[in-house]
C-alpha cells in the first residue's frame, strides 16, 4: 500500500464521517440534472444543445457545471427510477424535455428547481398554475401557444398534399383526448378528416403507420409522451411505409418525417439556459413566466418529399425555413 | 528663548493659513463646479443614451411600417389575391415580430389572413369595421394601437395603414424589442427599457418582467416620464427593486411610448466620486506642500530675526566678542552689521572705562596700603598703650600690695622688735640677777600685747593675700554647666542668709523660671555675692534698712542681671574708679579694694560679659551686667 492509496483511504473515511457533505456539488460547481421523456432525446445531440446554450452563458463543464443525465427508458417505471436517481445526485435545478418528466418530478416530489423544454401547453397539463406567474418550482419555455400550431401542420400538410383527406393523430393517454379534439376542429375547414392512433410503445406505433398507409392517411406527431423519444421510430416508419409525416420539430424530420412546424431546438435550449441562469442567480422559478415561442421554423425532408412524389412548390419554398437534403 | 520661537510660530501660521486657505477655497470651488459639471456631463449623457435608445426603438417601429406599406402596395389583376397572400408571407419572413398579417376591404370585411400562429384563411369576410385599427386608418399615416397583452403575458401592438381602399392591419408581438434592448448597454449594470403610455413595461432586457405585465407608473421617475416632466436632462429615483437609479427618458414618439434608460447611482456617482477623490488627493498633497512650505519660508524669515535676538541677548548678557552672522542681503543683514558696529563701539568704550576703573583701583589700593600701614602703626601703638597701662596698673597693683602689705608686716615687725627688746632686757636682768617680779610681768605684759598685734596683723596680711589671690582666680578650675538660673541665685541667697539676718536689708529676686544657661556658676556665684557683700558694705549705714533687687531676664541671646540697691549711692567722680583693683573707701576699715575688681573681672574675662555702674547720690546704685548665652562656655 503506497502512500497515494492511505490517503484516499483516509480521505474516503473522512468524507463518510461527513454524510452532509458527501453528493454535493463542489464549492463554485453548480449540478444541473437533464431528465428527457426518453432514450431519444437523451443522446449526444441533444444534451450538445443544452451544453451549448449553458456554455454561451458561461457555464463550462468540468469547470463550473457538472451535468447529470437522466436516462429514462421510455417507461412509466423507467422514469420513475430516473428521477429517484435524479434526485438522489441532488442537483442545483433540472432541464425536462417534454412533458412527462415534468409531471413525473412533480409526482415524485423532486425538490429542485425545473426548467422545462418542449413542453406542450405546459397550463392546459396543469404544469405551471400561469403563463406569466407559474408560481412553484416549474418554468421554462413551451413549444407553442394553444393548439395554434396544430393548425400550421395541418396547413403544411395540405399545402405539401392537396389530395389528403385523412390525418392520424398518434395518442398515447386518455388526456390526449382533449387535444385530438381540437385539431379534428382545426381540420375541418381544411377537408380533413383526423381520427387517433394509439401508440404507446414501438409495436403500436408500428400498426399506427400500417394503419395511416392503408387509409392513405398522413400522420400528424405532435411531439408528447410517448412519440417524443420515438422520433426515429417515427421518421424510419414515414419512409417504411411511405406515410408523410408532420411532426413538432425538426428532430422528427432529420430522423426522416416529411415535415415539421415547430420552434428551433436551440433556441428552445438557448431560452431554457436563460432561465437556469436567473435561478442560479437567485431568481425564484414560480416568479418567472412561461416564455412563448415565437419564432416557428417549417422544415422539409426533401428525399422522403423525393421518395413520396412531392414537388416543392415556389410559396412552399417561400414559407419554408429549410430543406433537408 | 528657542531659536523658534513665536516669531517663527507666528509667520508659519499667517503663511499656512494664507496658502492653504486659498488653495482650500479654490479646491473646494473647483471641487464643487467640477462636480457639478461632471453631473451635469452624467446627465447629459444619460438623455443622450435615452434619445439614441429611443430612436433605436422608432428606427424598429418604423422598419415594420415600411415593410408592412410594401406589402401592403395595390396589386394588379386577378391573380391579386394570391401575389397579395405570397407579399403577406414574404412580410412574415422578413419580419418576425409581425405574427399576424390581415387585409380588409372598405366595408370592413376581411379579404386574408396570414398568420404565423394560427391558420391562414383567405376571403373569410369576418366584419372587422368596429376595429379601432381599421377606423383610425389614414392614408399615408400609420396607426399604432395600444399595446395589449395576449394571454396576459406577451404584449403586442396592432399596426395599420390605409393602401387604397383596403386597410392591412398587422399585428406585432412586442417580445421582440427585447432583442434591441437587450443590445442596448448602459454602462456596467444600467439598462434600457420601454413603457408604453400607461406605464406598462413593454421591453426589457429582462424579458420575464415584460411577461409579467409589469405596470411601473407608480415609480416616481416613469411617472415624470409619462407626464415628460423633463425640466432636468436625467433624474434620481428608485427603480422597482427600491435601488437609487439615475434615470433619463426619451419619447417614442411613433407609437406615444417612453424610452428609459437607467443606471444605478451607485456605478454613475462611483465614477464621479472617483474624479472627486483624485482632486481631493490632489488638493491634500498641494495642502501638504503649502504647508511644508510655509514652514521653510517662514524659518527662512525668522531665523535671521532669531539670529539678532539671540546676538542681541548675548551682547546685552555682555558678550561684546560676539558677531552676528546673517546673510540674508537684506534690512536683516543691514541690521546685523549695525549691531556688529554698535558692539565694536560699545567694546571700545568699554575698554577705556576699564582702564580708567583700574587706575583708579589701583590708586585707591595704594591710598588703602597707606591706611592700613597707619593702623598697624596705631594698632602697635595701642598695644603699647595698652601694655604700659597694663605695667601701670601692675605697678600701681604690686605697689597697691606692697603698701598694703607693708602696713601690717611693718607693724608686726615693729611688735616683734619691741617683743624682742623687752625678752632681752628681761634675760639681762635674770643673767644678773636682778630680775625682780614686777619685771616679769612687766615682760608678760608686754609679750602679750605684742604677740597679740603680731597675731593681729600677721593675719590681716594673710587676709589681704588671700583677696590678692582672689583677684587672679584660677578661672579653669571650674567646668561649666547647665544649671536654672533661678534656682542657682536662691541657693546663694540662702547661703548668704547668715549675713543678711544681721541687717535690715531685705532681698528680691526676680527671675522667670525656665531660664536655663550653660556657663560657670562659681563665677555667678562669686559675683553675686561680692555684689552683696558691696552693697552691704557700702550701700548702707549699720542698722539702716533697705531693699535689694534682683532681676535677671532672657534679652534674645543674652542673659541680663541688674542689681539694684537703694543704699545712698555713689559719688559721681569715684564711680569710674570702683572697678579698679584695690581702690576702696574703706582702707583701714577692712575693705580690700578688690571685691568689685573681682566681679569685673569674672563678668568681662570669665563670662565674656559686660558690666557697668549707674548711680545717684542718696537714691541707690544699679549694676547691669548683660552675659552672652551663645558661646559663654567656649
Amino acid at each position: 500500500m503506497n502512500r497515494r492509496q492511505i490517503v484516499l483511504g483516509l480521505a474516503s473515511v473522512l468524507a463518510g464521517a461527513a454524510p452532509a457533505v458527501w453528493g454535493q456539488a463542489r464549492p463554485g460547481m453548480v449540478r444541473i440534472g437533464y431528465l428527457p421523456a426518453g432514450p431519444d432525446v437523451a443522446d449526444q445531440k441533444w444534451i450538445g444543445m443544452l451544453r451549448t446554450a449553458l456554455d454561451g452563458l458561461g457555464y463550462v463543464e468540468g469547470r463550473n457545471l457538472n451535468l447529470v443525465v437522466g436516462r429514462p427508458d421510455g417507461t412509466p417505471e423507467g422514469m420513475k427510477a430516473a428521477v429517484f436517481e435524479m434526485a438522489r445526485q441532488q442537483p442545483n435545478l433540472v432541464v425536462t424535455f417534454g412533458n412527462e418528466p415534468v409531471l413525473a418530478t412533480r409526482k415524485y416530489g423532486m425538490q429542485a428547481p425545473v426548467v422545462m423544454t418542449f413542453a406542450t401547453d405546459p397550463q392546459g397539463a396543469g404544469l405551471v398554475g400561469n403563463l406569466s406567474r407559474p408560481g412553484g418550482l416549474i418554468t421554462g419555455p413551451t413549444l407553442g401557444v394553444d393548439d395554434a400550431l396544430f393548425a400550421k401542420q395541418l396547413a403544411l400538410l395540405r399545402t405539401l398534399l392537396p389530395k389528403l383527406k385523412s390525418v392520424v393523430v398518434l395518442t398515447s393517454d386518455k388526456r390526449h383526448a382533449k387535444q385530438l379534439k381540437a385539431i379534428q376542429e382545426l381540420a375541418i375547414p381544411m377537408g380533413l378528416k383526423v381520427r387517433g392512433f394509439t401508440a404507446r410503445d414501438r409495436d403500436e406505433l408500428a400498426g399506427a403507420f400500417k394503419s395511416a398507409k392503408a387509409g392513405k392517411a398522413a400522420i400528424l406527431a405532435w411531439g408528447d409522451y410517448p412519440q417524443s423519444w420515438m422520433r426515429q421510430q417515427v421518421g424510419q416508419y414515414g419512409l417504411k411505409y411511405k406515410v408523410p409525416v408532420v411532426a413538432v420539430h425538426r428532430g422528427y424530420v432529420e430522423a426522416g418525417a416529411l415535415c415539421s412546424v415547430g420552434v428551433r431546438p436551440q433556441q428552445q435550449f438557448e431560452v431554457a439556459a436563460r432561465y437556469i441562469d436567473k435561478i442560479l442567480g437567485g431568481a425564484k422559478p414560480g416568479d418567472l413566466p412561461v416564455e412563448i415561442p415565437t419564432e416557428f421554423e417549417h422544415v422539409i425532408n426533401g428525399k422522403t418529399a423525393a421518395a413520396l412524389g412531392i414537388a416543392l412548390s415556389r410559396e412552399l419554398r417561400l414559407v419554408t425555413d429549410q430543406v433537408i437534403e | 528663548m528657542k531659536r523658534q520661537g513665536r516669531l517663527f510660530h507666528k509667520y508659519a501660521l499667517f503663511i499656512m493659513a494664507l496658502v492653504c486657505g486659498v488653495q482650500l477655497v479654490s479646491g473646494a470651488i473647483s471641487i464643487g463646479s467640477a462636480y457639478q459639471d461632471s453631473k451635469l456631463a452624467l446627465w447629459r449623457l444619460q438623455q443622450e443614451k435615452a434619445l439614441s435608445a429611443a430612436n433605436r426603438i422608432e428606427q424598429f417601429i418604423r422598419d415594420i411600417e415600411k415593410q408592412l406599406s410594401f406589402a401592403a402596395l395595390p396589386q394588379l389583376g386577378s391573380a391579386g389575391s394570391e401575389q397579395r397572400r405570397i407579399e403577406f408571407l414574404k412580410l412574415l419572413r422578413q419580419m418576425p415580430a409581425i405574427t399576424d398579417v390581415a387585409q380588409i376591404d372598405a366595408q370592413g370585411h376581411e379579404l386574408l389572413l396570414i398568420s404565423r400562429l394560427t391558420m391562414d384563411v383567405a376571403g373569410s369576410g369576418r366584419d372587422r369595421s368596429a376595429d379601432p385599427a381599421f377606423k383610425a386608418a389614414q392614408p399615408g399615416k400609420s396607426y399604432f394601437g395600444q399595446v395589449y397583452f395576449r394571454k396576459e403575458t406577451e404584449p403586442y401592438m396592432t399596426i395599420s395603414l390605409r393602401s387604397g381602399p383596403t386597410v392591412i392591419i398587422a399585428e406585432v408581438n412586442l417580445k421582440f424589442i427585447w432583442d434591441v434592448v437587450s443590445r442596448i448597454k448602459i454602462g456596467e449594470h444600467g439598462k434600457a427599457f420601454v413603457v408604453d403610455a400607461n406605464g406598462y413595461l413593454i421591453a426589457d432586457p429582462d424579458i420575464g418582467l415584460v411577461l409579467k405585465k409589469t405596470n411601473l407608473s407608480k415609480l416616481s421617475h416613469i411617472q415624470a416620464a409619462l407626464a415628460k416632466r423633463d425640466a432636468e436632462p436625467a433624474l434620481t429615483a428608485n427603480d422597482l427593486e427600491g435601488k437609487a437609479v439615475l434615470a433619463a427618458f426619451a419619447p417614442i414618439e411613433a407609437t406615444g411610448w417612453t424610452m428609459l434608460v437607467e443606471q444605478p447611482a451607485e456605478e454613475i456617482y462611483a465614477t464621479l466620486n472617483a474624479a472627486i477623490v483624485r482632486t481631493g488627493v490632489l488638493l491634500l498633497i498641494g495642502l501638504v506642500i503649502s504647508a511644508l512650505a510655509s514652514v521653510w519660508f517662514a524659518r527662512r524669515m525668522s531665523r535671521p530675526i532669531a539670529v539678532l535676538q539671540e546676538g542681541a541677548q548675548r551682547i546685552g548678557e555682555g558678550d561684546l566678542e560676539l558677531q552676528i552672522v546673517v546673510e540674508t542681503h537684506d534690512e536683516l543683514e543691514a541690521l546685523a552689521a549695525q549691531f556688529n558696529r554698535m558692539t565694536a563701539q560699545l567694546r571700545d568704550s568699554y575698554a577705556g572705562l576699564e582702564r580708567k576703573v583700574n587706575e583708579r583701583t589701583a590708586e585707591l589700593s595704594d591710598a588703602l596700603q597707606t591706611q592700613t600701614a597707619t593702623l598697624s602703626m596705631l594698632q602697635a601703638t595701642q598695644t603699647q598703650l595698652v601694655q604700659s597701662e597694663k605695667m601701670a596698673a601692675l605697678g600701681g597693683l604690686v605697689a597697691g600690695v606692697a603698701h598694703e602689705i607693708n602696713t601690717p608686716v611693718g607693724v608686726g615687725v615693729t611688735a616683734a622688735s619691741s617683743l624682742r627688746n623687752s625678752a632681752a632686757r628681761l634675760d639681762t636682768l635674770f643673767k644678773e640677777g636682778k630680775m625682780m617680779k614686777a619685771d616679769l610681768e612687766e615682760f608678760l605684759d608686754v609679750s602679750d600685747q605684742s604677740t597679740q598685734m603680731i597675731l593681729a596683723n600677721l593675719n590681716r596680711a594673710a587676709n589681704l593675700i588671700n583677696s590678692f589671690k582672689q583677684v587672679a582666680v584660677d578661672q579653669t578650675s571650674e567646668a561649666s554647666r547647665q544649671f536654672n538660673v533661678r534656682h542657682y541665685l536662691e541657693e546663694i541667697m540662702t547661703s548668704l542668709g547668715p549675713k543678711l539676718k544681721q541687717t535690715q536689708l531685705r532681698h528680691v529676686v526676680r527671675c522667670a523660671d525656665d531660664i536655663v544657661i550653660d556657663s560657670y556658676p562659681g563665677a555667678v556665684s562669686q559675683i553675686v555675692t561680692n555684689l552683696v557683700m558691696n552693697a552691704m558694705t557700702h550701700a548702707y549705714a549699720p542698722g539702716q534698712a533697705g531693699a535689694m533687687e534682683l532681676d535677671v531676664e532672657r534679652r534674645g541671646d543674652s542673659l541680663r542681671l541688674d542689681f539694684r540697691d537703694d543704699g545712698k549711692g555713689i559719688e559721681p567722680d569715684i564711680v569710674g574708679k570702683i572697678f579698679d583693683p584695690f581702690f576702696t573707701t574703706r582702707r583701714g576699715q577692712g575693705g580690700s579694694g578688690l571685691g568689685l575688681n573681682i566681679v569685673y573681672n569674672l563678668v568681662t574675662q570669665t563670662l565674656k560679659g559686660r558690666i557697668n555702674c549707674q548711680s545717684e547720690v542718696g537714691k541707690g546704685t544699679l549694676f547691669r551686667i548683660d552675659l552672652p548665652l551663645a558661646g559663654s562656655h567656649a
